[in-house]
């Protein structure tokens, strides 16, 4: 125990940490090496910045709440970077694109001037000039006489133009103030308890402060930090209310039984020792214990309590003197039987190749194994000599010692009803593996969110196009074609917005095919633009000189490397990969999307353009480890009915199969009867449930002479496993619901049927 | 009756055909100052103007565009309402309307056609659905939210405000206004050289809400 503790101790400072994140529980789904890349990108890009919008009636008290809110954030460890947003100035266009600018053409105008030629631009033009319309051009006549450069500028706005940039900062409008846009940078991951436990505080000084500046100080985020700290926590509060209600009925149900705090103490000894080690053991080989492991790990280390009850309660065999070591004696090898089937069940879980099952199983062994020993080795020396049962546990005893097999009417009727059950909620039940439906966030963040994306009009997707290229050109050839798609998305409003590299840097191609274009449309003698000119009085020469300046204009070419070391390269890193093994690639990011199924058909047919969706990707994975899991427990009910039988006998062996098979079907059965959805968390329930049964059958088996006793150390058992495992099911997080409920079910299940199937035959006349 | 006459006392017909006060936008510009400064200067100078509800009057607008020998001149008239927004009724050298409303700018054409432009989707179309207005009524305090302000006071009660954007407003890097008792002149400088100016005539100001008339030339 000693080293147990310091071994955790040592674990603990050194590397245990715990993870929240549910899609950390599943394997990598994707082994390819660019989209690992790509996805550590986008988790850099969206998982640790969120976004703020610190809003009040006037823009000065909006800009001193964010500075506050900045300021506060900086001062924090915990996050690499707290700024306004800025909006890439002309300048900083101009630096980039040069004379080239003249080149840039939207997909909106290269349509136009395709199909129409330079005509209506000309006249719109002359309008504008003659109005105070003119005021609106983003260039000088001269140098973009018909805005086509200035539309280009206008569809790289971000958040489809609805910022303003003032002071340098974006700000939008709203009916009754004005948002000031501040970006927030994680120095980790969100999903990190200590990272969040470093950052809520901070960010909750933040809010503070900028709040302080005034009262009418607004101030709505989005982000996943929240959103996950809220997550832990409430499973931290879960686990303590859970945690502490469950130990003070399994107090109380000892403290009526066994009347001495010694074999509570003892329980507790027990307990200690299953979570030290199978804490330090995980904590070793990986580090980061996943939240839900942990739960699993509460719910069987509450399970090896049952060790202790089977031990205790064969002080209430009879009368006669009794120690631990003749406890032991009695029951040792019925608990060696149960504690090896579980292993056995458990160790099948070794198996699939996913980190998340594998802490589970080596958890649950680690803890059984540390409980069994504490059991056979220190509880003998420890337990002394207790009394023999008080009146009302005797009187309780004998209560259950004459429950006998049910008489054959009332058999059936419950063959019957089991029959009916499982055919009915069998036909019913329903398995989710959507990871969406299994993450709950609280409601308030979530309306939060969905402000902020009714304010900017978009908010970035988790889901992304993957682009590859064997060069830059074929590269940027790709992203110009799916855009092409996603543009007739964006038109028919099923996508809200997306970004692109190909939309600052065109390809070679492209370039040169627009200049064509213009030059064709816009620049030729006779042109359009020629006649506005003269008509507007411009002297000949000047179309000579826009027809020179388009010709220099020509002779330059955008490129990505400069684009990338340009004072907007920080914008468009965060859209580029780089190198891969097989050429470059880049991200394309969306947002606003209302249709997933057009999304997908976006990439349809594009060799070299994937869209990745991690949720979807997980729900997969999710579906792929319930099959897993499923397989692992019929694998495991195989190798316990092989046990069984080979210990018991192909018949006695086949009626305790009945116990862990059964239950672990009624329980699946009256899910679905409730219409209750099951997921791979019941799966694990149920492995909870196998366990349970087995050591029930078992226990009841092998003290078939001392019946009255096991049925009253099985009862009690049951009660300790209702009293922890049913108040889990009142969680609000799915997933531990999920595993709570099937537990409850399957416990009452597992000692309906253990008392059942190990019952004596009836005789005409029991003996009172 | 008293809301008639006050309406009356309000109603400042401007006929000042004085020119502002010639002073170079470099010396505008010279002077920086607060918005609580240029408010109190316009206070004394005109009629309440931060109150306005409707304005309206002749405009005259002057495009010098770098290259071109003479400036591109139009005449019109326009009207604004302080909650709808303005329009610029050009009758010369062609008749179109151009209708800036917070949410949109309308162009229409003689023969009926409009191009309308989502505010919402261009940030520069945007701040002038703000700005003009802010610059017609005199809207200090708007004025402030979009520009840094300087002041020049002349001798005989003539002022110029020097307009600087603090927000991407497009090609405008500078903007001075300048009237008398009213506004009667907006000059606006560009990056690229080009200049426009706009001279009103013939202003009303009146700090009534607008007649169902003048509101339905904005539908």
């Amino acid at each position: 125990m000693i080293v147990a503790g310091l071994w955790l101790a040592w674990a603990a400072g050194s590397r245990l940490s715990f993870e929240t994140d549910i899609k950390a529980m599943l394997p990598q789904t994707t082994p390819d090496a660019v989209t690992r890349h790509a996805l550590k990108q986008v988790d850099a890009i969206l998982g640790r910045r969120s976004l703020y919008l610190i809003g009040a009636p006037d823009f000065a008290t909006a800009d001193s709440a964010a500075q506050a809110f900045i300021a506060t954030l900086r001062a924090s460890p915990a996050y690499a970077d707290a700024r306004f947003t800025h909006a890439p100035s002309h300048a900083e266009f101009a630096q980039l694109y040069g004379d080239a600018q003249r080149l840039l053409l939207t997909d909106r105008d290269r349509h136009q001037l395709e199909q129409r030629g330079a005509q209506a631009y000309a006249d719109a033009e002359w309008q504008r000039l003659y109005s105070p319309e003119v005021l609106t051009r983003t260039q000088a006549f001269a140098s973009d006489p018909l805005q086509l450069y200035g539309h280009y500028l206008a569809q790289l706005a971000p958040a489809g133009g609805a910022l303003t940039a003032r002071d340098g900062k974006f700000v939008l409008e709203r009916d009754d103030g004005i948002d000031l846009l501040v970006s927030v940078t994680l120095a980790d991951s969100p999903y990190r308890l200590d990272l969040q436990k470093e950052a809520i505080p901070p960010l909750r000084s933040a809010i503070d402060a900028a709040r302080a500046v005034s009262p009418s100080v607004t101030l709505i985020g989005s982000g996943v930090l929240r959103r996950a700290a809220a997550t832990s926590e409430r499973i931290r509060l879960e686990i303590i209310v859970i945690g502490g209600l469950s130990l003070t009925g399994v107090l109380l149900v000892f403290m009526f039984c066994f009347r001495s705090p010694r074999p509570l103490l003892l329980v507790l000894l027990s307990l200690s020792a299953a979570m030290l080690v199978s804490l330090a053991t995980v904590a070793t080989v990986y580090g980061r214990i996943h939240i839900v492991a942990l739960v699993f790990e509460a719910c069987v280390v509450g399970l090896a309590t049952d060790y202790s009850i089977l031990l205790f309660s064969d002080r209430y065999r009879d009368a006669q003197p009794w120690n631990g070591r003749l406890g032991l004696r009695r029951i040792g090898r019925s608990i060696g039987v149960a504690m090896a089937s579980m292993l056995l069940a458990y160790a099948s879980f070794l198996v699939p190749a996913s980190a998340g099952l594998r802490q589970m199983a080596l958890l649950s062994i680690s803890g059984l194994v540390a409980a069994y020993l504490t059991v056979v080795l220190i509880y003998p020396v420890l337990l002394g000599t207790p009394a023999p049962a008080a009146p009302a546990i005797a009187a309780w005893r004998d209560r259950l010692g004459r429950l006998r097999a049910p008489r054959r009417p009332t058999l059936a009727l419950l063959f019957a009803a089991g029959g009916i059950l499982l055919i009915v909620g069998g036909q019913r039940l329903r398995f989710i593996d959507d990871v969406r439906a299994l993450r709950t966030e609280p409601p308030a963040l979530l309306s939060e969110e969905s402000l902020v994306r009714e304010r900017l009009g978009t908010v970035t997707d988790t889901r992304f196009f993957l682009v590859e290229g064997r060069d830059i050109e074929a590269l940027l050839q790709n992203e110009e074609t799916l855009r092409g798609r996603l543009d007739v998305l964006l038109q028919r409003h099923v996508l809200g917005d997306y970004r692109a590299l190909s939309q600052f840097v065109p390809s070679a191609q492209r370039q040169r095919d627009d200049a064509a274009l213009l030059a064709k449309t816009v620049y030729a003698d006779g042109s359009p633009l020629a006649t506005l000119q003269a008509r507007l009085g411009f002297p000949a020469q000047a179309f000579a000189q826009q027809q020179a300046a388009f010709e220099a204009a020509r002779a330059t070419h955008i490129d990505l490397a400069t684009a990338l070391n340009s004072p907007l390269g920080p914008r468009l890193r965060d859209l580029w990969l780089g190198k891969t093994g097989h050429g470059v690639a880049s991200l394309v990011l969306i947002g606003g999307v209302a249709d997933d199924g057009a999304l997908s058909s976006a990439a349809a047919g594009l060799p070299d353009v994937r869209l990745i969706d991690r949720d979807a990707d997980a729900s997969q994975v999710l579906q792929h480890y319930r099959h897993l899991a499923l397989f692992g427990l019929g694998g495991a009910l195989l190798l316990i009915a092989l046990l069984l039988t080979m210990r018991y006998g192909m018949g006695a062996g086949l009626r305790l199969m009945a116990v862990p098979f059964g239950s672990g079907l009624l329980t699946l059965a009256t899910l679905g009867a409730f219409d209750v959805p099951a997921t791979l968390f019941t799966v694990l329930a149920l492995m909870l449930v196998v366990g349970l049964g087995v050591d029930n059958a078992v226990f009841l088996y092998e003290n078939r002479d001392a019946r009255p006793m096991a049925l009253l150390a099985t009862s009690i058992a049951a009660l300790v496993s209702l009293f922890g495992f049913g108040l889990l099911s009142a969680s609000a997080t799915p997933f531990v619901h999920s595993l709570g409920l099937g537990v409850l079910l399957g416990t009452l299940y597992s000692w309906l049927l253990a008392v059942l199937v190990t019952a004596a035959p009836r005789q005409p006349s029991p003996a009172p | 009756m008293i809301a008639a006459s006050l309406a009356l006392a309000l109603l400042a017909v401007a006929q000042s055909s004085a020119l502002p006060t010639p002073v170079s936008p470099e010396a505008v510009f010279a002077h920086g100052t607060d918005a609580a400064h240029v408010a109190r200067a316009l206070a004394t100078a005109t009629v309440h103007p931060g109150d306005t509800q409707v304005f309206s009057g002749d405009f005259e607008q002057a495009t010098h565009l770098r290259g071109l020998p003479k400036p591109l001149q139009a005449r019109g008239s326009f009207l604004l309402i302080r909650d709808l927004g303005v329009i610029w009724h050009t009758t010369e050298p062609a008749a179109s309307d151009l209708i800036m409303t917070r949410d949109a700018l309308v162009q229409r054409s003689a023969l009926g056609a409009r191009v309308r432009t989502d505010t919402r989707r261009q940030p520069i179309v945007r701040s002038w659905t703000r700005v003009l207005p802010a610059i017609l009524s005199l809207d200090v305090e708007q004025l402030a939210r979009h520009f840094t302000m300087s002041l020049h006071e002349a001798a005989d009660g003539g002022w110029q405000i020097g307009l600087r954007p603090r927000e991407d407003i497009g090609a405008t890097k500078a903007i001075v206004i300048a009237g008398h008792h009213e506004l009667e002149h907006i000059e606006l400088f560009e990056h690229g050289g080009d200049r426009v100016t706009l001279d009103l005539h013939d202003v009303s100001r009146s700090m009534l809400p607008a007649d169902s008339t003048q509101r339905a030339r904005f539908e």
